[in-house]
Order: C-alpha cells, then structure tokens, then sequence
C-alpha cells in the first residue's frame, strides 16, 4: 500500500466510476429508476469526440461539445421513447422497464460498433501538458483533469441538490412520485431533467476516461457494472456515496492484482458485491434519523 | 524457381473506386433528400421507417473497409471463388482488417489484370471476431458459398479451429498474419499453409539478440486474448531456455488500468520487459505504463506493434522510443517498395504499408499461381502445386528472402530472414534496424 503511484490509479479508477454511480443516483432521484445504459452512454461521448478528431479533423473542444450533445439527446430520448412509455404500458411496473433498458444499453453498443467501426479508437485528451512527476510518481494530463474535474461535479451535484430549485424538486419528487404529483409538482419534467443530468455526468466521464485507456463499442458495458457497483458500496443516501463506492471499488481493482495476481480481481470483486448485497444493501452511507 | 514478375503490383489505377464512392455519396444524399420531404409531407411514423433505411444503408456503407461480405467481379466467365477469415471486431482485427484490406486490392488488381485462367476471382468474407468458437462455422459458411481456396486473415487461435474444417473438405488456405506453427503442424494440417517465420524463430532472434545485449533476467506482460494465450504456450517455453524469465504478468483485453502489474514487473528488477501481446490500444496501454515506470529500460514486442500505424500515434509522448519488435518489411526489398508504391496510389498518400499487407498481398498471389499451374480448383491438386512452389521473393522481409513449400514444410520462410528487429526512435515510429543482432539468411 506504500506504491503511491497505484494509489493514483486508484483514484482515477474510483473518479470513473464514482462518476457513473452519479448518473445512477440522479435518475434513480429523479425518477427511482436505475439507468443501465450510462455506460454506453460514456463510450458514445468518448468515441463520438475521438472519431472526429481522428477522422473528420474537427478540433478537440467543439468535438467533445458534440460527443457531449449525443449523450445528452441519447438520455432523454431513452426517457421519452423508451421508459416513460413503458412505464406508462405497464401501470409502473419496474421489470418491464429494465427489460428495456437492457435492451437499450445493447443496441447503443452495437449502434457505435456500427457508427465508429470494430476496432478501438484512442480516447483524446482535452489536456495537452507534460505529465507531472513527483518523488518517482508520475501523474498524466488525463487524470488531473479527470480527478479535478469530479471533485467538480460531486461538489456542484450537492449544492444543486441542497439548494437548487430543481435540485430540490428532483429530491421531492424522488421521495415520492406519487406525492409530488398530487402536489402538482411537475414529474415529468423533473424526470428528464434527471436522465438528462446524469446523460451530461457520464458523457463527461466517458470524455475525461477515453485517453487513459481507449475506447471500444463494446466498453460500456463493463462500465455499466463497475459503476452499479460503486452505486451500491457507497450507498443512495448521499450524493457523495457513489464517489466513495468508485473509490473502494478502484482500490480493490488495482491492489488485489498488486498483491494477489491479476487472475483474482473478478473473485474479489464479485466477492465485495456479494458481501455488500447480502449485509449492507444500503451501501456505507445511510442516514440516521434520531427518533 | 518461380519468377515474380507477374505478381509485381501494377501502375495505379483507382478509377473503379472513385465511381464506387461517387455513387455511394448519391445514395446517400438522396435518401437524405427523401428523409427531408417525408419530414414535411408525412409525419413521423414514415420518417421511423426512412430512418431504419437510413440505418441500412449507413450499415452497407460502412461495409466497405470491414465488410462481411466483398464480392469483386472483373473478367467474364464463372468466377473462383475465394474465401477470407476477416477479423474485423475482435482484437485481432488490429491485423485482420489491414491484411483483409489488401488481400481485397490484390483480388481487384488480378481481375482487371484478366483474372486468372480467364476467369474472375470473387471474394467473400466473413469474420470471426477473434473468437476461435465461431471460426469453425465461420470457414463451414465460406466452403458453402463454393470457395476453393481460403485466407485466414485472423488469429492464430482462429486457424487451429479452421484446420479440421479445412482438412475435412480439402480446400487449401493461407494464414497470412499467424505465428504460430501450430497453424501448420499435425493434425489436419495438411491444407494450411503460412508464408513467415514463425513464432519458434522469433524466440532465436530474440534469445540471440538479448545474448548479444548481456541481458539475463527478463519480464513478461501479456494479454489474455485467445491467440496470445495459445501463442505463449511456445514463446515461454524458449525464452525460459534463453534467459531468466523473472516474472509474467498478464492483464484482461480491455484492461483500464496495468500499474499494479508493471508494479510487480517492476519490484523483480529485470534487464529487459518482452510484450506478448496483440497490440492495438493494449499494448498501447501496456508501452505506456512501462516507459512511465521503468523509462530506460529495454523492451521488446512481438510483430503487432509495428504493423498498427494508427496506434502509434496514440501512445504518450516518447512511450514507444527505443521499444523494439519484430518487423518483416525489411528496407532494401526491392518487391515492398512495388507494392507500397501500388497501395499508396491506391488508397492515397496517407496509406503507411505494413508487413501484413505484403503477406495478404503474397498469399493471394500464391493462390493465383497454385491456380494457374493447377489448371484445375480441385482443392487436392492445389495443395500439391502449391507443395511444389520454390524459391517465390515475397514482398516482405530482407530482399534475399525466399519461401518454398513442400509436403511437411508449410511455412515458406527459407531462413530467418523473414524477420528483422526494427526500433522505434524518437515520435513514436520505427527508426530503422535495432543496432546489435539481426537475423541473417541461410
């Protein structure tokens, strides 16, 4: 544990996926439902931005705008033409509604196999500076952006949250459809508010991953689960619990190989999710309410 | 002695490909147009299915580089059909595609050439996707749309699940970009056939070249993909014979992070790193993370790297300076500069030629002249004509190179010269010929 330069992939690992746990804890808020396909939504962001600056020569930013700009449409129309219509057809019913975003989350990865090609394309880097180097430990361009950037994006989730209109409409209407719509409070609305923020959340986590590893149609997946359980560790109750989670999560990817080999990493994990599904569904933070 | 000057790439003409495009963009912009109107006129249930066309034809368009399916017809009479293997998804396509590619522009420039005995040749394709379960069905669908012959443009975990299939039906095939002997080596080996050294040679130019160096304690980090997994089977074996092989740390394809690995590397404090992997942004992965860890120290690959121009750029600044791999398009070939020439007017002056496309391009080749002496597609009769084929000067490795086959000897590399150890320098691209040991012929 004294390699500190593991303990910087730990925290890029555990930003990446502390940022897709986000975009669960956004809609799972806003409309108490878990989004399966933020992980294909990260690889489109990553692979629209590397496919046009690779192949159409668009420069870095407006391409990143635009891989951005997929996302996000990709999220709400997820909402308008697939959950809420299903949710709608099935009196609220939540399997049919997973269903469906599994079957989402597959036909965006084959749509961007399809758009972007087979192979893996490399990510781009929106900082283009010498790495930094410190005591023989060397920090790349990618991760200070990618670390300093969700320490933004948690920080901006929970004053918006805690003290934003919307913010707060997103967390009545999160505690209680039902009630909120008896209070005529506008569901919908906060509803694709949410998958639209969590579109914008894992697009820029999508965007600030791709140069650390290269992306594939095929990514999201993988991604997919990894932040589901980052969501599932750090726990629902607070908005910085999925960065936790991300965390934990990154520091048992990269020190059981350390320590143990690469070929233990998916037993210990698998065992991690176990021992948190069975004792701590909650995750590790909860609120306590003194009675 | 076989001459080669029928299979000298010819002067450029790209004619056919600039009509194909013309009419393709047409296509495109009048769906668009329709697209456009349905809009206006007919409400968003047409405009559902326009776009599903849309879809269609963006999905046939984009078949042109990666296809499923190519089919070129020049010469009149019934075609020869061949068959190709194309790996163009899993990640073995960092190879399959580029000698995919070729293998179709080779097929082109024979059929405008006169095909051969009068006859065009016709190419289908299929893939794989690095997935060696489905090669099996993959060649069965091949030999069902009547190909006589069939290149393996995929791995080699892929070409030992082809082998029954091949030796089932009779049908000859080359594997251009395999390394494995096991390709060629009993059982059912009888119809495949591989044009450059293979992966046992590798370790002799290795192990003499690290002897040469004074290195003596050596790491390894590999993948976990099907054909390199197959390929260490042979590879660990000899370096073990050569060298101290002090630590072997392997990662999972699609691998984020390989600090903790190289960390490993790292603490067993080895003279030299060797690469066994099959390249792209993997490897890319991996280069980077040992120049960042262990700048200075000497690293060596396997072929990949070097033939995946598009990658390299990709790497960290410097990350691949002075990596040394196994490269196969040696300068002084006096047949790769023909075809480069070829290919660049072909495809443009941003095309970089690798090993793979001169190997693709000297397999159809060499199925062209089986064909010829053959007179015949009887897949039996092919294999023996191409088990009398000597002394052929392929477009790859040192200009003395030359491959001969024979029964029992399926791989045509006559000596070691197959292969050179090239270095890349300073921006990330090869610098030329490793200083040291190269394998020489004879």
């Amino acid at each position: 544990m004294t390699d500190l330069q593991i303990w910087v992939s730990v925290l890029e690992m555990g930003c990446f996926y502390g940022l897709i746990a986000l975009g669960y804890l956004l809609v799972l808020q806003g409309a108490g439902f878990f989004n399966f396909a933020l992980g294909p939504y990260a690889t489109v962001a990553g692979m629209t931005t590397a496919w046009l600056v690779a192949e159409h020569e668009v420069p870095l930013w407006p391409a990143a705008f635009l891989g951005l700009a997929a996302v996000v449409a990709l999220s709400v129309l997820t909402e308008l033409v697939v959950v809420r219509r299903v949710q709608s057809r099935s009196s609220g019913s939540e399997l049919p509604a997973l269903v469906a975003i599994a079957a989402v989350l597959f036909m965006i990865e084959q749509s961007a196999g399809l758009a972007f090609g087979h192979q893996p394309l490399a990510g781009q880097s929106l900082l283009r500076t010498a790495p930094l180097e410190f005591g023989g430990v060397v920090v790349q361009p990618y991760a200070v952006l990618l670390i300093g950037v969700t320490v933004l994006v948690f920080a901006a989730t929970a004053l918006w949250i805690r003290y934003g209109r919307s913010g707060r409409l997103l967390r009545a209407v999160g505690d209680g459809e039902a009630t909120a719509r008896l209070l005529g409070l506008p569901v919908a609305r906060v509803r694709l508010l949410a998958f639209a923020v969590s579109g914008v959340v894992a697009g820029v986590a999508g965007l600030l991953f791709a140069p650390k590893a290269g992306l594939q149609f095929d990514s999201g997946l993988g991604w997919t689960l990894n932040g589901f359980l980052a969501l599932v560790v750090g726990g629902t109750r607070t908005v910085w619990g999925p960065l936790a989670g991300g965390l934990l999560l990154g520091a048992v990817q990269m020190f059981v190989p350390y320590y143990l080999g690469s070929e233990f990493v998916s037993y210990v994990v698998l065992g991690v999710a176990l021992v948190f599904f069975a004792f701590r569904p909650e995750g590790i933070f909860v609120w306590r309410v003194r009675t | 002695m076989l001459r080669n000057a029928s299979h000298r790439p010819p002067a450029g003409r790209a004619t056919s490909q600039a009509a194909r495009r013309a009419v393709r963009r047409a296509a495109r912009k009048a769906i668009r147009r329709d697209v456009r109107r349905a809009v206006r006129r007919r409400g968003p249930r047409r405009i559902a299915c326009l776009a599903a066309l849309l879809s269609l034809a963006a999905a046939c368009d984009s078949a042109d580089p990666a296809a499923r399916r190519a089919e070129v017809a020049g010469p009149a009479g019934e075609p020869i059909v061949i068959g190709m293997d194309e790996d163009s998804s899993g990640p073995g396509a960092s190879y399959g595609v580029p000698a995919g590619r070729t293998v179709r522009d080779a097929v082109r420039d024979i059929n405008r050439r006169g095909g051969v005995l009068g006859r065009p040749l016709k190419l289908v394709v299929e893939n794989d996707a690095s997935d060696p379960t489905k090669t099996p069905s993959v060649v069965r669908k091949l030999l069902g749309e009547g190909a006589k012959a069939v290149i393996l443009s995929t791995g080699g975990g892929s070409v030992l699940q082809a082998k029954p299939v091949l030796q089932g039906a009779r049908v000859p095939a080359f594997a251009p970009v395999a390394i494995s002997e096991g390709a060629v080596t009993p059982p059912n080996a009888d119809y495949v056939f591989m044009l450059g050294n293979p992966i046992s040679d590798f370790t002799k130019v290795y192990c003499a070249a690290m002897k040469q160096a004074g290195y003596r304690r050596l790491g390894v980090m590999t993948d976990l993909s099907p054909t390199i997994v197959a390929l260490n089977r042979i590879l660990l074996p000899k370096l073990r014979a050569c060298v101290d092989v002090v630590g072997v740390e392997q990662a999972e394809l699609g691998s984020s992070d390989v600090t903790p690995q190289v960390a490993r590397l790292k603490r067993h404090d080895p003279d030299a790193v060797f690469v066994s992997s099959v390249g792209g942004i993997y490897e890319i992965l991996i280069q980077n993370k040992l120049a960042e860890q262990m700048p200075g120290l000497a690293r060596y690959s396997l072929a990949s790297i070097g033939n995946q121009p598009g990658f390299w750029k990709v790497a960290n600044p410097r990350a691949l300076d002075g990596l040394a791999f196994m490269g196969a398009l040696v300068p002084g070939n006096p047949r790769a500069e023909a075809l480069r020439g070829f290919l660049t007017r072909e495809r443009g002056g941003r095309f970089e030629m690798t090993a793979y496309d001169a190997q693709a391009w000297d397999s159809v080749q060499l199925i062209k002249t089986a064909i010829e002496r053959a007179r015949s597609l009887d897949g039996n009769r092919l294999k023996q004509e191409l088990e009398k084929l000597r002394g052929y000067r392929p477009a790859f490795g040192q200009s003395r190179l030359t491959l001969s086959f024979a029964p029992g000897k399926h791989i045509g590399a006559d000596g070691l010269c197959g292969l050179a150890l090239v270095e890349f320098g300073r921006g990330n691209r090869p610098g030329g010929m490793q200083h040291g040991y190269q394998p020489q012929c004879g």
